[in-house]
C-alpha cells in the first residue's frame, strides 16, 4: 500500500492509544525516538517499534516565559524536558512539578497539544494525578 | 591552504533600518563589497546568496543576480540558517580552487525588525523545532538553547554570572562601535536582572532582532593581487553537521563545532592560541561558551571568568566580536555571521579604527546553525 513512510506515524498512534512508542534496530538493538529512518548507530532500515514502560531521567530541562505562539502564551511559563527513557532513547516533553536533572520522572500520554492531540508528559515523583 | 582570498567587503546600516527590504539589503551590501573590491558586475562569475524569512523566494540566487546586473557561471543559494555565511565562504573558496569561477559575490541580509517585528519573528523561528516531537510541547528557538545551557552548566559549572559576564564583553566591545544597535553599556547585575525568557536563559543573553545586509567577495589568489584592498587568504575551512533539532542531539554539551574546526585549524597548519582575532557566533551567551570551550580557546567553564578577567577585550587573550556580536551589533539571519566575518577581515585589514586588535595577523571565524546542528570554521590570515 503506497502512502506516507514516516516514521512519525507509529508514535502518533502510539499516544491516541496513551503509550510512548519508540523504534528498535532489529540488527543491534539500538533505541531511539521514532523520528528516523534509519538506525542512527548502525545505518541499517531495520527498524522495529516498541512501547515504552514510561520511566526515565530528566537530562535537562527549561522553564518557558517567552512563548512562541498564543496557545503558549496562555500557558506561559511552563516547563520543557528532555527525558531519557530506560529503554535508552530521548524524547522531549512538558512536565508535571518542578523538574530537576537526574530527577526521575513516569511518562504518561497525559498531555494535550495545541490540536487538541494526546501527547507525552512527564510526572515527578510524588506529583498527584 | 586554499587558493581563495577575500577581496571585498560590504555591509549596511543595521537595527531598524526603516523601508528597507530583503532584497534592498542584499543588494546594498552586495553593491558596497564590489566597490570595496574596486570591481564591476561584469568581472563577477559566481554569485551566492542565503534566504531571507520575511521575503522566500524559490529562486533568490537568480532574483538578486538579475537585480545586480550578473551573468554567473555559477550561481545557488544556501539555506543553513546561522551557518550560512561560513558555508558560502566555504562553497564559494572551493568554487574558486576548482577553477570553476575568479570572483564570487555572496550576498545576505534580511528585514527582520522592520518586515516582521519581534513577535512574528520569534514564532516563525519556533518552527524551526520538529513538528512532531518539539512544537508540540511549546519549544522556541531560545528554549532549544536553554536545554543545551541547563546541562551545560550543571556538567561544567558555568553560572549564571558567567553568561551575564560575556554579555557584558560584548556591549563593550559594541561601545566602541558607532554602527552596533545597541551601545548603551550594561552590568553583570542589569544581564542577572532581566527578564527569563527560557530558563535559565535571560533577555541579555539572547541575540538582537534587527535589520541589516553584509557582502563578501571571494576571488582566486592569482586574481586578487590587482584589486583595491589587501586580500585576507582563506587558510583553512571545516564543516560538521550532526542534527538538526535538540531532540535529536546525541549530545547537549558536546556539538559538531569541535570537529569543524579542528579540519580548518588541520588545513591551515595552526591552532587555536595562534589566532589573533577571532569572531565566534554568539546567538545566545550559551552559544559563545559551549562554541570556544569546545574549539580550544578556553578549557570547560572557564569562558565566564575569563570574560570577567577582560579576556575577550582588546588587548585580551582573545579579543572576540569586537564589534559586538549578534548580542550587540546586530541579527539579520545569514547576515548575523556574515559580520562575525566582516569584522575580521576588517581585523586583519588593519582598518578597525577603534576597535582595531593590535598587530592582528590571524583570524577565527565560526558560524553555527539551528541548535548547535551545522557548524563552519574559517581560519583567515592577513597577506
Ligand atoms: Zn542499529
Amino acid at each position: 500500500m503506497p502512502g506516507s513512510s514516516d516514521t512519525h506515524e507509529a508514535y502518533l498512534a502510539g499516544c491516541r492509544r496513551g503509550e510512548l512508542v519508540f523504534s528498535r534496530c532489529a540488527a543491534c538493538r539500538h533505541a531511539q525516538l521514532a523520528a528516523f529512518r534509519v538506525c542512527v548507530a548502525c545505518g541499517t532500515t531495520e527498524l522495529g517499534t516498541e512501547v515504552s514502560a514510561g520511566n526515565g531521567t530528566i537530562a535537562s530541562f527549561t522553564i518557558v516565559h517567552r512563548a512562541p505562539s498564543d496557545f503558549f502564551k496562555a500557558r506561559a511559563p511552563y516547563a520543557l524536558a528532555l527525558v531519557d527513557l530506560d529503554e535508552g532513547f530521548r524524547a522531549m516533553m512538558g512536565v508535571r512539578g518542578q523538574p530537576a536533572i537526574g530527577e526521575r520522572v513516569t511518562v504518561a500520554i497525559s498531555g494535550l497539544g495545541p490540536a487538541g492531540e494526546p501527547l507525552p508528559e512527564a510526572w515527578i515523583e510524588g506529583e498527584r494525578r | 591552504m586554499l587558493n581563495a582570498a577575500i577581496t571585498g567587503i560590504g555591509d549596511t546600516p543595521v537595527g531598524r533600518v526603516p523601508g528597507s527590504t530583503a532584497t534592498s539589503l542584499n543588494a546594498d551590501a552586495a553593491l558596497a563589497a564590489l566597490r570595496d573590491a574596486g570591481l564591476r558586475p561584469s568581472d563577477i562569475d559566481g554569485f551566492l546568496c542565503a534566504y531571507s524569512i520575511t521575503h522566500p523566494h524559490l529562486m533568490m540566487a537568480s532574483v538578486l543576480s538579475e537585480l545586480l546586473g550578473l551573468k554567473p557561471n555559477f550561481c545557488a543559494a544556501v539555506q543553513a540558517g546561522g551557518a550560512s555565511a561560513g558555508i558560502l565562504v566555504m562553497q564559494a573558496a572551493a568554487l574558486v580552487e576548482a577553477g570553476i569561477c575568479r570572483h564570487v559575490l555572496i550576498a545576505t541580509g534580511d528585514n527582520r525588525l522592520t518586515g516582521m517585528g519581534r513577535d512574528q519573528a520569534v514564532a516563525t523561528l519556533a518552527n524551526v523545532g520538529h513538528p512532531v516531537y518539539e512544537r508540540p510541547f511549546g519549544i522556541s528557538v531560545p528554549a532549544a538553547y536553554a536545554l543545551v545551557a541547563q546541562r551545560y552548566m550543571h556538567d561544567h559549572g558555568t553560572t549564571l554570572e558567567d553568561l551575564a559576564h560575556v554579555a557584558v564583553a560584548h556591549r563593550r566591545h559594541a561601545a566602541r562601535n558607532p554602527l552596533a544597535q545597541m551601545r548603551e553599556s550594561i552590568t553583570v547585575e542589569d544581564v542577572m536582572a532581566s527578564r527569563t525568557i527560557s530558563s535559565p536563559l535571560r533577555l541579555l543573553d539572547c541575540c538582537l532582532i534587527s535589520d541589516g545586509g553584509a557582502a563578501i567577495v571571494v576571488s582566486a589568489r592569482d586574481a586578487a593581487r590587482d584589486l583595491r584592498q589587501p586580500p585576507v587568504a582563506v587558510l583553512g575551512a571545516g564543516q560538521h553537521h550532526t542534527h538538526e533539532h535538540i531532540v535529536a542531539s546525541r549530545s547537549l554539551t558536546k556539538f559538531g563545532c569541535t570537529q569543524s574546526a579542528a579540519q580548518a585549524f588541520g588545513q591551515a597548519g595552526l591552532k587555536p592560541s595562534d589566532i589573533d582575532v577571532a569572531g565566534v557566533y554568539d546567538s545566545f551567551t550559551i552559544t559563545l561558551v559551549v562554541q570556544l570551550e569546545s574549539i580550544g580557546f578556553f578549557e570547560k567553564g572557564e569562558t565566564g571568568p575569563a570574560a570577567a578577567a577582560g579576556d575577550l577585550d582588546l588587548g585580551g587573550r582573545l579579543p572576540c566580536n569586537t564589534h559586538g556580536g549578534l548580542l550587540s551589533y546586530a541579527h539579520s539571519g545569514a547576515s548575523g555571521g556574515m559580520f562575525h566575518i566582516i569584522e575580521v577581515i576588517r581585523q586583519l585589514r588593519g582598518q578597525a579604527g577603534d576597535r582595531q586588535v593590535t598587530d592582528a595577523e590571524t583570524g577565527f571565524v565560526h558560524t553555527d546553525g539551528g541548535i548547535l546542528s551545522a557548524h563552519c570554521s574559517l581560519v583567515l590570515g592577513a597577506t
